[in-house]
């Protein structure tokens, strides 16, 4: 077992482990009835995970960077099978340390649009966060980004504001100002 | 019966507001199909918003006119360009792109299109042949029974969508089941892992799971990857005449169309055996009966008709699990399971018992979709076939915001929008270590049916529910498959053949 056998995988296994062992935990305080279903299911999730981490820490085979490869079933043709060598060969591996930069500054991305939705709502953050993402991300021009965000949104509000009549979430900051400078409200 | 199969069309055809929608759903299920990076989860996923207020009928019609069609249109990216838009389609480029290099691109897309057609209507009517059959079969299962279909099909679906992973097929598909005992405990009313926050009381989103599970990380991984599915210029040798006699070859060969449509919908009748499963099942017994197999792999047709037919043929069979088990067949119908449930539709034996009407409607939406499917796109797909020269990094954004939606709408809370934050982080955790996620799905779906299930047993016999005869095979069922995948997985040959390409 060395530091090497740590891989992403077996971090997920660690997070995996943590959460069964906080839910059965915590359900120890429950009823013995409302307990019986997180303890049949929290234990053996445990054990599995123990048994993962064994796997991980304690076997030569490490996991390795994550391929986009497609498993050919033993009845496939020797042609499916060498579609998949050459898939293997000609690609670089999906995730490694050449994509963790594109992935922050998408995690990035998602996390603000998420933020921008709870605090100025859906009307506001979906042109202003579609706009940004065409321009940054896709490499569109402004003209082009702002045009399909405008249509977007229109799009948006006709199908869930007028035709299904739903009320997105407006916003916390929204709200507020709109209660702060309404009519009367001073 | 025969009353009630023909009173379902009737009520199909002759509702113009149903058909406008099938008519909506196919042709938004024929264009994600094509889109890159949208598979039939995300599809059927994103579409749960637009079927609130739906009546059931109208809204799993709908959802499943989508999902079935969705196969019919990933193969053009396969013939014309030589990429398989996803799992499924990897057998029909094998024949189809060579047909395409040849000049025999309309060829090759006229004979997939109608096979494809062909085999999901095959399918609709095994399941139709398979209900009288299961329905005996369906009465026997007591709670004690449902409790362990419930585990069977987590193992089943850890199994055969992890391959060589089963530990970590299993560890998914329990947190599924875990997450899904949050929330107020339904025979003592303790709320569970939800504290003072009221939202959580009515459990964890479904929708919120699902979109944080596959749609956040296949869009966080499509963007990082960036590109289109194709970078290759499209044959200009396109014509009509050709397509035709693509969609001649399909009678011309309806034996091979027959079997590889039935096996198709028997393989997607056992839980978890993806589509990829039946397209490569049926390829290998398309070379194997041919008398010149040597042609296959250079531009054989039958090698485009065989994979199309079982993988559409395979829908009409992962139904018969999903509503009369509620045992999804696949992921796909695993998400689509998720959105009937909101819908309010129950599966179960009440499904043959109450609700018989709807299956057949269900039944007849595959067969009406299929061909309304087929009849365009013979007519657009040189059209639709543009889709796949567009950049991933465009889509990510607008996907995003179907997302966020789906997310609030479901619920109307705000607050989900911030698990859908926290559980997308763990959704992707597992893509990027290459954990399978169908599990969770089917632990999620199927953990609140299990752990009532569960609780009836227990009050009915106690713990010796465990020791009735249904029950043991089952047991005998789960404990056979976990000696079998353990032993694939650790035992001394340590082969490694997985079957199932979605993760």
């Amino acid at each position: 077992m060395t530091a090497k056998n740590i891989s992403f995988s077996t971090l997920v296994t660690i997070v995996m482990l943590l959460i069964f062992a906080t839910m059965v935990w915590m359900s120890l305080s429950f009823p013995v009835k409302a307990r019986l279903m997180p303890m049949i299911v929290g234990i053996p999730g445990m054990a599995f995970c123990l048994i993962q981490l064994g796997i991980d820490l304690f076997s030569g085979a490490k996991a390795g960077p994550h391929k986009a490869h497609h498993h050919v079933p033993a009845e496939a043709p020797a042609a499916a099978a060498n579609l998949e060598v050459l898939e293997a060969e000609e690609e670089l591996p999906e995730f490694g340390p050449h994509t963790v930069r594109q992935e922050t500054v998408m995690w990035g991305y998602f996390v603000s649009f998420i933020a921008a939705i709870l605090l100025f709502g859906f009307y506001i953050s979906v042109p202003i966060m579609l706009a940004a993402s065409l321009r940054t991300q896709a490499g569109k021009s402004w003209k082009f980004s702002l045009l399909l965000a405008v249509i977007a949104t229109a799009a948006l509000y006709l199908m869930f504001g007028r035709f299904l009549g739903i009320q997105l979430h407006e916003g916390f900051v929204t709200t507020w100002l709109i209660r702060r400078f309404e009519p009367g409200a001073v | 019966m025969i009353e009630t199969m023909f009173g379902a069309l009737y009520g199909l055809v002759s509702s113009p507001h149903i058909m406008g929608l099938m008519l909506i759903a196919v042709f938004f299920g024929l264009l994600v199909g094509v889109t890159p990076g949208i598979g039939g989860k995300l599809s059927i996923a994103m579409a749960i918003p637009f079927v609130y207020g739906m009546d059931t009928v109208s809204g799993c019609v709908f959802l499943l006119t989508m999902h079935a069609v969705n196969g019919t249109s990933g193969q053009i990216s396969s013939i014309m360009f030589g990429i398989p838009g996803d799992g499924d389609d990897a057998a029909t480029t094998l024949d189809g792109y060579p047909l395409a290099k040849q000049g025999q691109a309309a060829r090759a897309l006229g004979a997939s299109i109608t096979a494809s057609g062909v085999g999901g209507i095959i399918g609709a009517i095994v399941f139709a042949v398979m209900i009288p059959v299961l329905e005996p079969v369906i009465m026997m299962f007591s709670p004690a029974e449902f409790f362990l279909i419930a585990l069977l099909g987590i193992s089943f679906i850890a199994f055969l969508s992890s391959g060589n992973k089963i530990v970590k097929g299993l560890i998914v598909g329990f947190y599924g089941l875990m997450l899904s005992t949050v929330g107020m405990d339904p025979i003592t009313g303790t709320p569970r892992y939800a504290g003072d926050m009221l939202f959580m009381w009515d459990g964890v989103s479904l929708v919120t799971a699902v979109l944080a599970m596959f749609a956040v990380p296949e869009m966080i991984s499509l963007s990082t990857k960036g590109g289109s599915i194709s970078a290759v210029a499209m044959d200009k040798g396109f014509s009509y005449k050709q397509l035709l006699s693509g969609v001649m070859e399909v009678p011309r060969n309806w034996w091979l169309v027959l079997r590889t449509s039935v096996i198709g919908a028997i393989i997607g009748m056992i839980p978890g055996l993806g589509g990829s499963t039946a397209a490569w099942l049926c390829y290998g017994h398309a070379v194997q009966s041919s008398k010149h197999p040597e042609r296959f792999g250079k531009g054989a047709i039958e090698g485009v008709i065989a994979p199309e037919t079982a993988s559409n043929g395979k829908e009409g069979g992962s139904l018969l699990p999903t509503l009369f088990f509620g045992i999804p067949g696949s992921s796909g119908m695993a998400v689509l399971l998720g959105a009937f449930l909101i819908l309010g539709v129950q599966p179960g034996a009440t499904m043959v018992t109450k609700h018989l009407d709807l299956v057949w409607t269900l039944i007849w939406a595959l067969v009406v979709g299929n061909l309304i499917a087929v009849c365009w796109l013979l007519v657009i797909c040189r059209w639709v076939a543009v889709l796949t020269f567009v950049d991933g990094r465009v889509i990510v954004p607008f996907i995003l915001v179907f997302v966020s939606l789906g997310c609030f709408v479901s619920d109307f809370q705000w607050q989900n929008l911030i698990v859908l934050v926290v559980f997308s982080a763990i959704g992707y955790g597992f893509l990027r270590a290459d954990w399978p996620r169908a599990p969770f799905v089917i632990g999620l779906v199927l953990g609140g049916k299990a752990e009532a299930s569960l609780h009836q047993a227990v009050q009915l016999w106690g713990f010796q529910f465990f020791l009735r005869p249904i029950s043991m095979v089952l047991i005998a069922m789960i404990v056979g498959l976990m000696g079998y995948a353990f032993y694939k997985n650790f035992g001394p040959a340590r082969r490694q053949t997985p079957v199932e390409t979605s993760r």
